[in-house]
């Protein structure tokens, strides 16, 4: 069964009052009878101690008479029932009074005079207060204890009826009271908290008391205001949201769509690059194979300017097949995961370093190179790019070329410095584009490929290649590689990008 | 003197008294060493004392004193004391100091002071101030004070039986009539008391500790003044509670005796063996009230000489 607050605090308050009232109660009856019986004694000690005194005289001279009245007055007294008076050797000088009461208590007293001792007889006159007291008597008063057992029923009957009138009346005030005062306001409380429950925020707590539950009411209807304040600027908010998801729906679509375009045209692109530099290959050999047959065949009908003109379609051949290369080696590049692997870069560089055989006049110093994971291939090409520009262009007799790396945060940052020629600052973003080469160095042999290819690779891998030189002292091309896998170092390539 | 002083602890308890008087003949009265024992200390026991020391001051001798109190030590410490205190006299002062000093000390003279019936305690060595006033001192007081009662009424026990012959002389001699009863418990008093009391016209109460309860006084005197019988009572103590008249010794005086008692044994003068003197000052008090209420008339001039005066 479940009980409303305001019940278990009624049932609080009465099962105190019970005990408080019980424990006042017997805590009064006890009192009252040993109020009852301290009166009772008091005044049973007082007759007795009248009688004592009284019989004192007429006790010391056996006056049986005077006893005799002295008796029969004290047992006049209320409650003394029987009443003995004894000489000092027992005799009996008086008796009154029945033994029959069923409840008594007995009293006993010697009676005492004073004398003066024959031992210092000039007491007597010079009046020392040193006296002598002589036991001549006892008195015996029983006393009936009917009447105080009467008078406990009664105090008894008395507080037991107040103190179950007061139970009573306490209960009802309590039950009532607790009702008024906390039962209402609850009820009230609750019937408001279901209705915001249902959804009413406008229902107000209409609590007006100044206590806990007034606090609490108030408190309540601020909660109710601010919650349905929160609510509308939820709501409005979930349509603001519900409009931006639904736009960014239409985005994402629109951004697919268009993904799968760039996709689609990427790789058509890629496959007509490819198609297209392939188609190109067969023609452009042709014309190199004519080229060769026309100047053997008629380089001694030529005079020395038709020859000049054969060996530079011969050389524009050779540079437009170099270039379709080199489309072609830069349209391959893609990243295939299921190749990468641990690669030793100190390993592999001594391969390239033997493999490129620089002459004398370069110097190459490699530092200590750490093991990367990505496919093998890739970043020997970025070194070898960046190497074989190095060598190319080295234009100092005594040429200087350093590879090392650093670590740099999550990536690895790897730097290739010669003392070339060094490159003019605008030159900087020029150089990692596709077919773009420096002015000074068109040479035959340079299409503009290397860096580009580099670019890609490293970019592909989340990383960043830039160049820093001072021309006529040299160049330094730095690139970051990542120390983990991609997944990781994606993350960081955000921030690595800001360098 | 020291040598005389050995000689008589060494001599046996039969020559004592010899000895002390020999001793006493040789005693240049120079200083005495007194030892005094009292029974309590109260004041009249004081008074006796200082009127003690007082003759002795007047006499210019040094009196060397140990005091001792029986309420305040122990007896047998206090006779442990004296022995070693070795003194020439021992002045005791009550019932009580007197009779423990007579079973101790046999020795030594021992003067006494304050003491009621003091014949029942005489040894040879015991000599003292009676506290009694001879009766028939009182009864020519009375004669003075009520000329007009001829009828004395007394009761007495075995315990007073000697004070009542003293009185019953007196009374032959001064032409008093005597209505006296022996009773052998307090309880017959009140019913002697009434069967003596149409036949006296004034009643005298003995030193008798036996019938004297406080109790029994009370009712005296209450019987007294129903019956209009006039009591002479036994101090001015008496007087103040109810009774007409009563005689009282000049408590400083009975120590003056007892210094001129003490000085004569030490000086050989004056034999020791149970010597006792009466109280020679005799003062009375009245109680004006009880009198007015018996119809006694006393007259002015016997009012200024009585030295305590109750109910003006």
């Amino acid at each position: 069964m479940n009980y409303g607050i305001s019940q278990k605090v009624s049932l609080l308050f009465i099962i105190l009052v019970v005990v408080l009232a019980t424990t006042l109660g017997y805590y009064f009856i006890r009192y009252q009878k040993a109020t009852l019986e301290e009166e009772f004694d008091e005044k049973a000690k007082a007759v007795l101690h009248s009688l004592v005194v009284s019989v004192e005289y007429p006790l010391l001279v056996e006056d049986e008479k005077t006893l005799w009245i002295l008796g029969n007055g004290v047992l006049q007294q209320k409650d003394a029932v029987f009443c003995e008076i004894r000489n000092k050797s027992g005799k009996l000088l008086f008796q009154g009074g029945s033994r029959n009461a069923k409840y008594v208590t007995q009293y006993v007293s010697p009676v005492l005079s004073e004398r003066v001792s024959p031992l210092v007889s000039e007491d007597m006159i010079l009046g020392s207060e040193n006296k002598q007291t002589v036991e001549t008597g006892k008195v015996y008063l029983t006393f009936s204890l009917e009447g105080l057992m009467d008078k406990l029923s009664q105090a008894n009957q008395t507080i037991g009826f107040l103190v179950t009138g007061w139970i009573v009346l306490s209960c009802v005030l309590i039950s009532l009271l607790t009702r008024l005062i906390l039962g209402k306001p609850v009820k009230e409380l609750m019937t408001g908290i279901k209705k915001i429950a249902e959804g009413n925020l406008n229902h107000k707590v209409p609590i007006k008391t100044q206590d806990e539950i007034g606090a609490l009411a108030v408190s309540f209807n601020e909660m109710t205001e601010h919650l349905k304040k929160t609510v509308d600027n939820l709501n409005r908010e979930v349509a603001e949201r519900k409009k931006t998801e639904l736009a960014l729906e239409n985005l994402n679509r629109d951004l697919g769509a268009t993904v799968q375009q760039l996709s689609c045209s990427n790789s058509q692109l890629q496959d007509f690059v490819h198609i297209s530099a392939h188609d190109l290959k067969t023609p452009v050999r042709g014309i190199s194979t004519l080229a060769d047959w026309i100047a053997n065949d008629y380089g001694d009908k030529f005079d020395e300017h038709g020859r000049e003109q054969i060996r530079l379609l011969k050389k524009r051949v050779v540079r437009i097949d170099k270039l379709i290369e080199g489309m072609l080696q830069f349209s391959k590049i893609t990243r295939n995961r299921n190749n990468e692997k641990q690669v030793n870069l100190n390993r592999e560089m001594a391969e390239l370093i033997t493999k490129m055989k620089p002459t004398d006049k370069i110097e190459l110093a490699v530092d200590s190179l750490p093991v990367v994971t990505g496919e093998r291939d890739h970043i020997m090409q970025v070194f070898e790019n960046l190497l074989t520009n190095a060598v190319t262009f080295m234009d100092k007799p005594k040429g200087l070329i350093k590879v090392g790396c650093v670590e740099h945060g999550d990536f690895w940052k790897f730097y290739v410095s010669d003392n070339g020629p060094g490159i003019e600052q605008r030159y900087f973003e020029r150089i990692f584009k596709i077919f773009q080469t420096l002015p000074k160095h068109d040479e035959p042999d340079t299409i503009g490929v290397g860096l580009a290819i580099a670019k890609k690779i490293i970019e592909m891998y989340g990383g960043k290649i830039w160049v820093e030189s001072d021309p006529g002292l040299g160049s330094t091309f730095f690139f970051t590689f990542p120390k983990q896998k991609e997944e990781f170092c994606y993350e960081r390539t955000k921030a690595n990008t800001a360098y | 003197m020291c040598g005389i002083r050995k000689n008589l602890f060494n001599a046996k308890c039969s020559i004592i008294l010899f000895l002390i008087l020999s001793q006493g003949v040789c005693f240049a009265a120079e200083q005495a060493t007194i030892t005094v024992v009292f029974s309590s200390d109260i004041e009249p026991y004081r008074q006796s004392y200082e009127g003690f020391k007082a003759f002795f001051d007047e006499k210019k001798m040094a009196l060397r004193a140990f005091e001792h109190d029986l309420d305040k030590e122990d007896a047998g410490v206090i006779y442990s004391s004296i022995k070693k205190e070795k003194p020439d006299l021992i002045f005791t002062i009550g019932t009580k100091a007197l009779q423990s000093a007579k079973e101790k000390i046999t020795d030594t003279p021992i003067v006494f002071s304050m003491v009621l019936n003091p014949g029942a305690m005489s040894g040879p060595n015991v000599a003292g101030v009676s506290l009694d006033i001879p009766p028939e001192i009182k009864l020519k007081h009375i004669r003075r004070i009520l000329p007009r009662k001829k009828n004395i009424g007394l009761i007495y026990s075995p315990q007073s039986e000697l004070l009542y012959e003293d009185i019953l002389n007196a009374c032959t001699e001064l032409k008093y009539h005597l209505v006296s009863k022996k009773i052998s418990s307090k309880t017959e008093f009140p019913g002697v008391l009434e069967d003596i009391s149409p036949q006296v016209d004034c009643f005298m109460m003995t030193p008798d500790t036996d019938i004297y309860y406080p109790k029994l006084v009370e009712y005296l005197l209450r019987a007294s003044l129903k019956d209009k019988i006039p009591v002479i009572g036994l101090s001015s103590n008496y007087v103040k509670a109810g009774a007409l008249i009563a005689f009282d010794c000049d408590y400083g005086d009975i120590g003056n005796q007892a210094g001129e008692l003490a000085l004569e044994i030490l000086s050989g003068g004056k034999q020791v063996n149970s010597c006792c003197v009466s109280p020679r000052k005799v003062k009375f008090s009245l109680n004006l009230m009880t009198a007015e209420r018996l119809g006694v008339k006393i007259p002015p001039d016997i009012i200024k000489q009585a030295s305590e005066v109750f109910g003006k």
